[in-house]
Order: structure tokens, then sequence, then C-alpha cells
């Protein structure tokens, strides 16, 4: 009874001394709080003390005080458990010496296991045939005291959706207005590794944060009173790469990285950030399992490669294949490719797990015999924090014979195949919404083009794999027969093979221009580009177009890339369209500012 | 406005995602643990980065060895976790003797020598991986019997 009254009175004179100091409005506590303006962005009613708590952070500052202060669950309930680090700033910062005794088992277990020391940023690069994950993924990894980083913990934002049940548009759509939960998770960082680098072929770039100890275990704890709680998933806005960003502002408040951010939060982006702000010490590169049969590929070369296709596919004996090769590095190599391909065709369902597993084992077992052996070296690619921003602004001449122009243009998004691909994917495009302005004395000012959408994905064939090459562009063109400005539907799809140096493709293509019903048709697409280092690229493409109507049409085009710094870029073009009025020649000189 | 149309052309870039889901074959084997992609080639063409995830968003911190007949000779509850969750990686590493599946491992056996823990575990590959069936249970008792 006693002790009642005097929690209460404690609990005013702490509410009093919170009101002097303004607590309430302490940068701080609005991180706690997940507050952006004047609510906060979580919208779990569990997350918070008072029923008003998302909309007024005083309230919550004088319920968390009240129930910290006054328990009446003692165990992992307990506030004190469920709110650790609320907890630990309030007592720092109100100087409350006693806490009501609470035994936060869960808890405990927990930091007692993940061991915080150190924290990294990963960042998941692109998928080959998925130009949309080029914006990628980013998630944090608390690092203990173990050396072997597998032993880390990862702590990743996603929504919750349920991809089994939802498919393509609803997906999309939930997704970019908010209709899907986002919940922070925290796992092994051995089984993280498994989505990214196994299933999906993504490369994972690490990038080593500078946090303290003490700034790692504050940021631990916060994730823990997030644990389970949602926020609505914004696609755009508040997704996982912005999510991460408050938990490095709670381990050290001076830093202020989502204010860099307008409307959208790109993954790449935060990368930025990061090292804008003296954040990132070391970098380490993951390969994919694709880079490592790629690897396998190159050194074991075209005729032991397709060996290990066929071993791979069960149609020789291990025996047989290794008795074509002489050098025990080169079996070792082949058993070691084996494998990989053996896992990788087990995770696209080409093989079943029986067959997986009695070849697996058998390949394994022979491979046991060999010795160590050489590793496999694989070359690391450019570091994505060295590509260009998404956004475009490009100001481009353009020399016709007749007349010129002068053209000012603006992209938000992102990266096309004319563009220096350093850090990013080869063969990867994916753009909204170009708009690009053009003036002639003649015509004064007038819209050269606007591209609504334009997606490609040149992916190279090579032994081991064989994805396909697709393209599709929505907008509107100048490339018809006519030099009129007509919107133009173009879905491609065809094959690439290439290696360092650079590659080609042909592709089939269907499109259709909105004009007449005879301005649709097919076309084949050959094209080319030549890597001279990492200043210049050549781009070299020839289309050949049937319309409905009889009459075809040629188009060529060559770009020559010169890439001045990460985000400028001069191109000097040559473009060739054939129309109903004969032949129009062009030659641009484009600037380029990435931003 | 812009918010929507901007997010109308997202819709039609961004599409499917593919569906990820475990392997769910008890016993702890070879291949238990690999992450199937179900997929087709058109669907992973237009994935989404949405990094939906179904169901398990829970914290956790174990990967568990629920399901795994328990060690006889090992009583480290990590070392399980971690064997359970990586049959294949680390069976990989033991027939090529090196990689940080292994190394991963002896860190979790308090094994000084690293370099001569992987040696060993591939000169008796055979003793450890003693099927293409072998579970986690008998695949670390048999480390322990073998190279501690």
């Amino acid at each position: 009874m006693l002790a009642a009254l005097h929690a209460e009175n404690s609990i005013k004179i702490y509410q009093e001394k919170a009101r002097e100091l303004h607590l309430s409005q302490e940068r701080y506590w609005h991180l706690l709080l997940h507050v952006n303006g004047s609510e906060s962005e979580i919208d779990d009613a569990r997350f918070f003390l008072s029923e008003k708590g998302k909309y007024d952070p005083d309230d919550e500052l004088n319920a968390t005080i009240a129930a910290l202060l006054h328990e009446e669950r003692f165990d992992d309930n307990a506030t004190a458990c469920r709110f650790p680090a609320r907890k630990a700033w309030l007592k720092e910062r109100l100087a409350i010496e006693t806490f009501p005794q609470t035994q936060c088992t869960e808890l405990n277990s927990m930091l007692q296991k993940v061991d915080p020391k150190s924290a990294t940023f990963v960042f998941p690069s692109a998928h080959i045939n998925s130009p949309a994950s080029m914006f990628g993924h980013t998630f944090l990894r608390i690092d203990s005291s173990y050396d072997s980083k597998l032993l880390s913990h990862a702590i990743n934002y996603a929504a919750a959706a349920n991809s089994a049940t939802e498919g393509g548009v609803t997906f999309a759509v939930k997704g970019l207005f908010g209709g899907y939960k986002g919940f922070y998770s925290m796992l092994p960082y051995y089984d993280k590794l498994k989505e990214y680098s196994d299933t999906e072929q993504r490369d994972i770039w690490e990038y080593e944060l500078n946090l303290s100890e003490a700034e790692v275990r504050r940021m631990l704890l916060h994730v823990w009173e997030l644990g389970n709680r949602y926020q609505w998933y914004y696609f755009f806005d508040e997704n996982c790469s912005y999510n991460m960003l408050w938990l490095i502002e709670i381990a050290r408040p001076d830093v202020h990285l989502r204010e860099k951010f307008f409307y959208h939060v790109m993954p790449l982006n935060t990368v930025f950030a990061l090292e804008e702000e003296g954040l990132v010490v070391r970098k380490h590169y993951r390969p994919s399992k694709r880079q490592k049969l790629l690897a396998y590929e190159a050194v074991l070369g075209e005729e032991h490669s397709k060996a290990v296709v066929a071993l791979t596919q069960g149609e020789v004996s291990l025996d047989a294949v290794l008795k074509k090769m002489e050098s025990i590095q080169t079996k070792r190599y082949a058993l070691e490719a084996s494998s990989e391909l053996l896992e990788y065709w087990f995770i696209e369902n080409k093989i079943s797990a029986s067959e997986y597993k009695e070849r697996f084992h058998a390949t394994l077992q022979q491979r046991s015999t060999l010795g160590r052996g050489a590793s496999l070296a694989i070359d690391e690619p450019r570091n994505p924090d060295r590509s260009h921003r998404a956004n475009l602004v490009t100001f481009q001449v353009d020399f016709r014979s007749d007349r010129h122009y002068y053209l000012l243009g603006f992209r938000p998004v992102y990266h096309t195949l004319l563009d220096s691909d350093l850090g990013l994917l080869r063969g990867t495009q994916i753009e909204f919404l170009k708009l690009l302005l053009r003036y002639s004395r003649e015509e004064k000012v007038n819209i050269d083009a606007f591209k609504l959408l334009s997606l490609a994905s040149i992916a190279q064939r090579s032994i081991f794999f064989k994805p396909f090459s697709w393209r599709a562009d929505f907008g509107w063109n100048r490339n018809y027969q006519m030099e009129k400005l007509l919107f133009e539907t173009s879905l491609s799809a065809g094959g690439s093979w290439g290696n360092t140096w650079g590659y080609w493709y042909v592709l089939g293509n269907l499109f259709a221009y909105v004009h007449r019903a005879e301005s649709m048709g097919v076309g084949v697409i050959v094209g080319a580009t030549a890597y001279e280092g990492e200043r210049f690229k050549t781009n070299i493409e020839y289309t050949e177009r049937l319309f409905a109507d009889g009459t075809t049409q040629r188009l060529f085009t060559v770009s020559q890339l010169w890439r001045l710094s990460t985000n400028q870029a001069v191109k000097l073009q040559y473009h060739d369209i054939e129309r109903f009025s004969g032949e129009s020649r062009s030659i641009k000189v484009v600037f380029d500012y990435f931003f | 406005m812009k918010k929507i149309i901007v997010s109308v052309v997202a819709v039609l870039a961004l599409g499917t995602v593919a569906s990820a889901t475990i392997n769910n074959q008890t016993g702890c084997g070879l291949g238990s643990q690999i992450i199937k992609d179900d997929s087709s080639a058109v669907m992973l063409s237009i994935q989404a980065t949405l990094n939906g995830t179904s169901g398990n968003q829970t914290f956790g911190i174990t990967s568990g060895t629920s399901g795994c007949t328990k060690t006889k000779l090992v009583m480290n509850e990590r070392a399980a976790e971690f064997v359970a969750s990586n049959m294949d990686q680390l069976a990989k590493d033991v027939a090529v003797g090196r990689g940080e599946s292994v190394n991963t491992l002896a860190e979790l056996l308090a094994v000084e020598d690293k370099a001569a823990f992987a040696a060993s575990l591939q000169s008796n590959y055979n003793a450890i991986y003693t099927s293409k069936n072998a579970k986690m249970a008998d695949v670390l008792d048999n480390i322990a019997t073998v190279a501690l």
C-alpha cells in the first residue's frame, strides 16, 4: 500500500522533471518513437503505452514513465523488458535510481546470443533477369565476438506479404500504397545469406560501420522494442532501406540520414548517405552462386564445362568425366563446379531431391579424395557505391542536315544500356518517366520524347546458364516512319552472348504505334556493346522492321560513351532512321548529369 | 497526383514477386535447408524488390534444430543449429578441405588449429557424411569422434 503510494509520488516527480526538461520534444525521444513530423510512423497499438501515443509524444512519455515505475508484470511482459531502450534513456536523462525488480529472461537471452559488438550494412545487388531488383535491398548485420560473420545476426525490414496467395499486380499495388504490414525481423546471417546469394544469385556487398559497441547495443535494444510491431509498408518511402536509417540514427543521434531523402528512398542511395556521413570503415564482397559458377566456367574452359553439365545431369559417370581430365586441379574444379551446379538446379526445381542428394554426396565423396588444391579466384566487380546516381538531367544538341535542335531532359529513375554500368549489373536497364524537350529556331519548343517505362535484361548465355534476354518499352517517341510524336509499345525477347570485353544480342521484336491499324509489326534487333576500360563504352544497334502494311523500316544507332566521372558523362551518337520521306540522319552530342 | 502516376508506372514495372519457400523435408539431411525458388522463368524476369517474406517474420535468433534428432556426443546447441542449417555448405567445405562454414564450425567447437581441423575432416569425409541420407546429429557426432 505504502509502496504503491510511493510509486505514485515518484512517478509525478519524474513526470514533472521531464516536463521541465522538455524531454518529450528531444530528438532522441522522437527517434525512439519513430516520430516524423508530429506523429509516429509506427501503426501497431502495442508499440504505445498510451492510447494517444501515436499522435502525442508527450503523452507517451508520461505513460512510459508511469509504466516503468509502477510495473504490473515482472517477467518478460514488464515494461522494462518490452522497452529497454526507453528505460535506458529515461534512466540517464532523469537520473532515476531505482526501478521495480524485473526478470527479462528473453531479452537477456537474446543479448547474450547476439552479443552485439559492431554493425555492418549489407546491400544485395541486382538479380540478372530482374531489372527492378537493381534498386537492391539493404539490411543491417550485428556482429559479435566471433570471428565468423556467419554467426552474426541480420536485422531486416520487410513487408509481410503472402506471395503464395497474392501474386502480380495485387502484390505490387498493395506494396506501393501501404497495403501490407511491415515488420522488423532478426535471423542468423547464415540463413539470411541463403535468400540472396544462393536462390536469387545476387552478389552481396558489406559495409562495416564505425559504430561503437555501446551504440550498437543501443540500436539492438531498440530493435527489441520494435519486434513484431508493424507499420504500413510503402515501397517508395517507408521501405526496407528507410527503416534501416532509423536504427542508425538511434545508434548515433548526431547523424541525420533520413532528411537527405525526399520522396523516394533507393537502397543504394542509403549506402551513399552512410559514406557521406563517414560511417563506413571497410567494404567486403561476397560473390553469389552465379558468380562462383561463372568463375568455374572460365577456369575450366568450354570442353570441361560441358563435361560438368553432362556429369551434373547424370548423363555421364564420375569416372568417365574425370578420366578425360589430365590435371588433378582440373578434376578438383570440375567436381566443385558440379556440386554448385547441383545445388543451383535443385533450387530451380530442375532435379528432384533424391537425385540431388545422390549426386551431391557422390560428387563430394570423390572430391574429398583429391586433397585441398587451389582456391578458385573470383574477380571482384566494381563496388556499387561507384555507380551513378538515379536522377538524370541531360543536355543534348542534335545536328541534322537542315537544322539542329537543343534538348533538355529529365529522368528520375534510373539507368540505360547506354549509360556507364560501372558498379551495376551489365545489360540491365530501367527507366521511368524520361521527358526530353527540344528547341529549334523553326519549331520552337516541343516534346522530343516522353518515355513512361523502359525495362531491359540483356543476360549473357553461357554453358552453365541459359537465361533469355528481353526488353519492354512504353512511351512517346519519334521513331516512326514519319517524324511525328507517337505512342509506341515494344516488346522484345531473344538471346545474348559475351565475355569480359562486351556482349552482343539478337532479339525478336513486336511493336505497335497508336496511329493507324497498319502501324504495328515485327522486327529483328541486333546489337553489340564493347567496353574500352572503365571510361569508354560503344553501343551499336541495328533494327529491321516489317509493318502490317508491308513497308519496312531500318533503324541504326551508334553511341560512344565517355564517362567523365561517377555522375557525369558525355555521349557522341549517330542515329539513322528510315522515314517515308527518306533517311533521317543525325549526330548528337549528349551531356548527362546524375544526382 | 504525381505519386499516383509514378505508382501506376511502378506497378507495371514491378509485377510479380518470386515465391521462395523453405523445402520442408524433415530429418535435417542434405537439401533440407535449401530455399527453393518456385517462380517460373517469366515470373523471375519481372521480379519485384518488395522483399516480401511469406510468413515467418519473427525474431528468429535460432534457426532451430526442431525436428532434428539430438546429438549424442556433442553438447553444443549453437553448433547443432549451425550444422542443421548448413548441411550442404558444410559438406562442400569438408570435401574441399577449407571454407567459411568449416571455419565457423571450428570456432563454435573452440578448435584452435582450423587448418588442421579442416584437413582432418576432409580425409575423413566418408566417416562424417556416411551416406547421402546423413543427418545433422550423426554428422556433428562423427566430426567430434574424428577430429576432436
